[in-house]
């Protein structure tokens, strides 16, 4: 298959589109790198009182390591605050993937009464937004007395309604065809599963793996929620706490924070890709 | 299809280099998280932390003194004979009675007619000094003439007791108690009449104490002396009867002689060191701070640390910040101060290195 060459035009508009999209990244990176007296003098207008607008220059006068020692050398409760997330998420994502996988292989490949209603609830769970099941979530947590406590991130992010429902559509996607092959070869339910269905369907596994992290690595109301202590916030809650004396640790935290990110974005690009597809979400 | 493959043959060496990448990137974020604590442990200053709160300053005064003997007496031979024994030696408390020496009485003559002459005159004066004092007893001219009767009494029963031994063995014994403090009486060696003898303290020894001056400001007559022994105090005490002026030392030397307790178990050996406390307290202050909070700047001017906290974007960070305060008053543990302090402000006392203001510091594990 031939590539279609660009038209001059076409190229400009697009590449212009895409400094745009770029902006803030540049923005952050060049951030990190520039001495606070400059930084204060770009964004006291937004971050003081003056109610002046913000400026910002192409490259800064004069790159500076100073905010990445600091943060990175002179600041262990960043250190807290990043292994916090990854307690609260990475368990998560191995939750969503041990309880999804079999309910989702359950509505996509087992015949049982009630199936559709079930995958229909959650559809419905799925759809709900935080803010309407915040409330009933913080009752269930605090009488579970999990409140203030990182399983109050773990065990919602676990049972969540969103992996099961990107692991059916792979798992429907598996031809029937196969597993009926290795039924009458005498595979029990279990082996049928473990040995063809997650094999075939582990693009749908990953992908939606990929996609809980990052939603939990970004997730910022269930933190601000159900934790309370100091000592148990994640990064994400910490980030906008940005003020004139430390917006340059605030960069570099901030481009540490996306790291992780963009690395398992990297990683399962093609994999993210079919379970956006597979689930018709656009973040 | 093939170019399908090809395609993912081709990402595969840069998936697992990504893969790569994360993993390292977690594990230099482990290695940063232990060397961050360490970086932090090393540059952050500890520091401990002490609270202001109101009261009063303890201003004793302690120290080591030594017992010298109060009133003295000298006591000379009215003989020149032989001493053939002395019985007293310096330091040694005699009572009355006591033998004190012994002339030689291989040849006396003589009698005490005139001695005791002297004595009846010398009772006679006492009692008139004592009738003049009784009709002026602010005159300090009839005081003194009771002193100088007394003296007089004094010398008079010795003489007498000393033409008393001549009679019955030579055994000359104290007319009165106290405790000797000089003898130039040699066995076997003749007495000069009148000038050689012993002198005796009389009543009890007192408290010699020297103190520098700007202690000695804390002090005034009629303060109680606690006596201490072994670095405990006993129930013994004395009371401050004088207070010289500064010598070229600026040094003070108080005399403190017996007070409202009886002599107990300290041995009270003229020249014997003793240790003493004089307790005082001072007036009552709103602002007293620990004595390890407070620091000197340039000349008389003080400060303290306290730590505020700050909000940074990664939570609250301690920083230490300088506050002038004005010293009034001080004693060994604390020091009362004129300054904007809150009973809930933390107060450096002790830190792990130098600090300025500004200065993030931690806080030790017990604060």
């Amino acid at each position: 298959m031939k590539s279609k060459r660009l038209q001059p035009c076409s190229f400009v508009i697009l590449f212009l589109l895409a400094l745009l999209v770029w902006t803030p990244l540049w923005m952050l990176l060049t951030g990190a790198l520039t001495p606070t007296s400059e930084l204060r003098e770009h964004l006291s207008g937004v971050l003081g009182s003056s109610g002046e607008l913000a400026s910002w220059s192409l490259l800064p006068n004069r790159l500076t390591l100073q905010h990445v020692v600091e943060l990175l050398l002179d600041t262990p409760a960043f250190f807290r605050v990043f292994w916090n997330s990854c307690v609260q998420v990475l368990p998560a994502v191995a939750g969503q993937v041990l309880i999804g996988a079999p309910a989702a292989w359950a509505l996509s490949q087992l015949r049982f009464h009630g199936r559709n209603t079930v995958f229909r609830l959650y559809i419905v769970l799925m759809i709900l937004p935080f803010q309407v099941t915040m409330a009933s979530s913080y009752i269930v947590l605090n009488w579970l007395g999990l409140i203030d406590s990182p399983f109050a991130i773990l065990l919602p992010a676990a049972f969540s309604a969103f992996p099961v429902f990107i692991m059916t559509k792979f798992f429907a996607g598996i031809p029937r065809e196969m597993l009926e092959a290795a039924r009458m070869d005498g595979a029990s339910e279990w082996a049928v599963f473990f040995k063809i269905g997650l094999p075939l369907g582990l693009p749908g596994v990953l992908s939606a793996a990929l996609l809980g992290f990052v939603e939990g690595w970004n997730a910022v109301e269930q933190p601000i929620t159900f934790l309370k202590s100091a000592s148990l916030t994640p990064l994400s809650v910490f980030l906008p706490a940005t003020t004139v004396a430390n917006t340059g640790v605030s960069f570099v935290s901030a481009v540490i924070a996306l790291l992780p990110t963009v690395l398992i974005f990297l990683l399962g690009q093609q994999y993210l890709e079919q379970g956006i597809l597979a689930s018709g979400i656009k973040e | 299809m093939e170019e399908n493959n090809q395609a993912e043959r081709a990402e595969q060496p840069f998936v697992r280099r990504i893969g790569r990448i994360l993993i390292w990137f977690f594990v230099a974020m482990l290695a940063l998280t232990f060397l961050s604590r360490a970086a932090s442990d090393a540059l952050k200053a500890k520091v401990s932390v002490g609270y202001m709160s109101s009261g009063s300053l303890d201003l004793s005064v302690s120290g080591a003194g030594k017992w010298v003997s109060g009133e003295t007496q000298f006591f000379t031979t009215y003989f020149a004979r032989r001493i053939s024994k002395v019985f007293i030696k310096p330091g040694q408390t005699v009572a009355e009675g006591d033998p004190l020496f012994a002339y030689d009485v291989s040849t006396v003559t003589g009698g005490k007619t005139v001695s005791e002459q002297k004595l009846v005159a010398a009772q006679r004066a006492l009692e008139k000094a004592k009738a003049a004092l009784a009709k002026q007893p602010d005159s300090t001219y009839a005081a003194s003439t009771v002193d100088n009767a007394e003296q007089a009494l004094l010398f008079a029963q010795f003489t007498h007791e000393q033409y008393v031994a001549l009679q019955n063995g030579g055994v000359v014994r104290a007319t009165c108690a106290g405790t000797v403090v000089s003898c130039d009486l040699v066995a076997g060696k003749t007495s000069v009449a009148g000038t050689s003898g012993l002198e005796l303290a009389l009543g009890t020894p007192q408290l010699e104490l020297r103190i520098p001056k700007k202690e000695a400001e804390r002090v005034a007559i009629g303060d109680e002396i606690v006596l201490m022994r072994e670095g405990k105090q006993e129930d013994e005490t004395l009371r401050v009867r004088s207070i010289s002026a500064p010598d070229a030392d600026e040094t003070v030397t108080i005399l403190g002689a017996q007070g409202d307790t009886e002599a107990g178990k300290i041995e009270r050996k003229i020249g014997s060191a003793q240790d003493w406390k004089i307790r005082k307290k001072s007036g009552q202050y709103y602002t007293c701070i620990p004595l390890e909070a407070l620091r000197q700047g340039g000349g008389d001017t003080y400060y303290v640390y306290v730590i505020r906290e700050v909000a940074t974007i990664l939570g609250t960070e301690l920083e230490a910040q300088k506050v002038d305060v004005d010293l009034l008053a001080h004693d060994d543990k604390r020091a009362a101060v004129d300054a904007a302090l809150t009973s809930e402000d933390r107060l450096i006392t002790a830190c792990s290195k130098e600090i300025s203001d500004g200065d993030r510091v931690v806080l030790h594990d017990g604060d």
